[in-house]
């Protein structure tokens, strides 16, 4: 399988503060990739490098073959690359609808906008009967839904998911998981942050593990030991070492 | 003294058209851009302005002038843009103070090249009365300029809401990353957004020139205005702006009848201080939300 996402060493940070320390990863195509670890470890920032949002200071980006290490966030987007960010940031004081149609902003996704609101709607009828609603009002877990269907009406080749569960109670948890399995069964490419170790390894292909701004584990999930997983996401293993 | 009341309430609400297209300008900017554009009343004197020359000189009608002065006060807006885009920190506090010295360059300007002479359109047209419902006077321009007012208000409110461009205009003023993260240029939208600031503007300036007069110093006032509007109208909603000026107008304009001229602008900043004591989020604002 072609890697659609390959990034070499990649240094990134918040001013002075250096978060990712030469970090490298994959992404396959048609595979749903998960990126596990603990608070504080670089992963919502490793997804922020690639999008554009945080300033790279090393390493590189590459999508489809392509160098595309510290282009702007809408050329990525434009490139088919969805971001669901952390902590949903839907558009609160517009509609849900607006919303959604926002998604739909670029060039080539918005003749086709019509049909894949309905696709939308068909996939979360919550939001579908809370459409003329301002999106502040919705309940987390309807805002996780509205920033999924946001992410879905771009088109996109490669998503990548920032902590989905954050906040929402677990049957929810549940229901946001069974979407991102079908999106994969779907065909489509998905990266996937979580800290949601064990419902998050149900549904991946390959696994890595991030701890201070490291990959410190990549493994097929299969074969993923969950023993050893734990050790190294609570960093059990530096005791162990010596 | 009905009739009195009812004239006023009229002259308040014709007012309260092109202060709206002022308003919305400075709100558009301050919604996109977190910037207060204070040489934003300078822009329509600039409108003002070139529209009696261009009458003055080219012996243009000032409707006539509408696109000569639409290419240079959208000129100077896009200048104005560019130095605010060179601001690399604290944009918020920092536009201020450039914007103030544009404001003040840009009147001191003015006042060079026009002098401080009072101007209006000599134009007769314009300044012929009309009387409506037996009643009402009005002059011809009042009414040319609060239709065009209100048609463009609604323009500007229909791009906002239904076009692509004005949808991730409202999506940059709600939330910048999560609006690049839907392939908005964020810095494209502050440019439009500017560009139809200035063209606000344009249109209010032929205007006063037109039903009003127009003198260097009126620039300062007309942004004074527009900032109370958007802070009744609650940021961000543009039927109250265009509620928030008719509303300053009529107050206006009933002070003026009922009591004295002197107090014309001392009204408007006392019904700025009641909203803002009573209704801190504008007469049209959304209520604060937690988090």
């Amino acid at each position: 399988m072609a890697k659609l996402l390959d990034i070499q060493s990649l240094r990134a940070g918040y001013g002075s503060i250096n978060v990712l320390w030469d970090l490298s990863l994959s992404v396959e195509e048609g595979k749903l990739t998960c990126i596990l670890g603990p608070n504080g470890g670089g992963k919502t920032t490793l997804l922020r490098a690639i999008m554009g949002l945080v300033r790279t200071d090393g390493g590189t980006v590459a999508y489809q073959g392509n160098d595309r290490t510290n282009a702007s966030t809408w050329a990525m987007v434009n490139d088919g690359i969805a971001m669901i960010p952390e902590g949903r940031m839907v558009f609160r004081d517009m509609t849900v609808a607006d919303n959604l149609l926002m998604g739909a902003f670029p060039k080539k996704c918005r003749a086709r906008a019509p049909q894949n609101l309905k696709m939308v709607y068909d996939m979360f009828p919550r939001l579908y009967e809370r459409r003329d609603q301002l999106a502040g009002a919705l309940s987390g877990g309807e805002a996780q839904m509205l920033a999924m269907g946001r992410g879905l009406m771009e088109e996109p080749k490669l998503i990548l998911v920032d902590e989905p569960s954050l906040g929402l109670a677990p049957v929810v948890v549940d229901e946001v998981m069974g979407i991102l399995d079908r999106l994969r069964g779907e065909g489509r490419t998905i990266v996937l942050v979580e800290q949601n170790t064990n419902k998050a390894l149900k549904i991946a292909d390959h696994v890595y593990l991030i701890r201070g701004g490291k990959v410190v584990l990549s493994e097929a999930a299969a074969s993923v030991d969950l023993g050893r997983l734990h050790d190294l996401y609570f960093a059990r293993d530096a005791l162990h070492a010596e | 003294m009905i009739d009195l009341v009812a004239q006023s309430l009229f002259s308040g609400v014709l007012s309260g058209a092109y202060y709206a297209l002022i308003a919305l300008g400075l709100a558009l900017v301050f919604g996109t851009m977190r910037v207060i554009n204070l040489a934003h009343g300078e822009l329509v004197l600039l409108g003002a302005y070139i529209s009696y020359t261009a009458e003055e000189k080219l012996g243009l009608d000032p409707l006539a002038s509408l696109p000569l002065a639409l290419t240079l006060v959208v000129a100077t807006a896009m200048a104005v843009y560019y130095l605010i885009s060179l601001i690399k920190t604290d944009r918020e506090l920092n536009s201020l103070i450039l914007t103030f010295g544009i404001g003040v360059i840009l009147t001191n300007a003015v006042l060079m090249i026009w002098s401080a002479d009072i101007h209006s359109t000599t134009t007769p047209w314009y300044h012929d009365a009309t009387i409506l419902f037996d009643t009402l006077f009005a002059m011809q321009a009042e009414l040319v300029f609060a239709a065009l007012g209100i048609v463009l208000v609604g323009a500007v409110w229909w791009w906002l809401e239904k076009s692509w461009y004005g949808r991730a205009l409202r999506a940059v003023a709600s939330n910048r990353d999560a609006a690049k993260l839907m392939g908005v240029n964020p810095q494209l939208t502050e440019v439009l957004s500017f560009a139809v600031s200035g063209l606000l503007a344009t249109v209010a300036g032929v205007a006063i020139y037109t039903a009003k007069v127009i003198q260097p110093s009126l620039g300062h006032h007309l942004t004074v205005k527009a900032f109370i509007i958007t802070v009744l109208a609650g940021m961000g909603s543009v039927p109250g702006v265009l509620l928030g000026a008719v509303l300053l107008g009529v107050v206006e304009s009933l002070t003026v009848t009922l009591a004295s001229s002197a107090l014309q602008e001392l009204a408007g900043m006392v019904l700025f201080l009641v909203v803002l004591l009573l209704m801190p989020s504008g007469l049209f604002g959304r209520a604060k939300r937690r988090g």
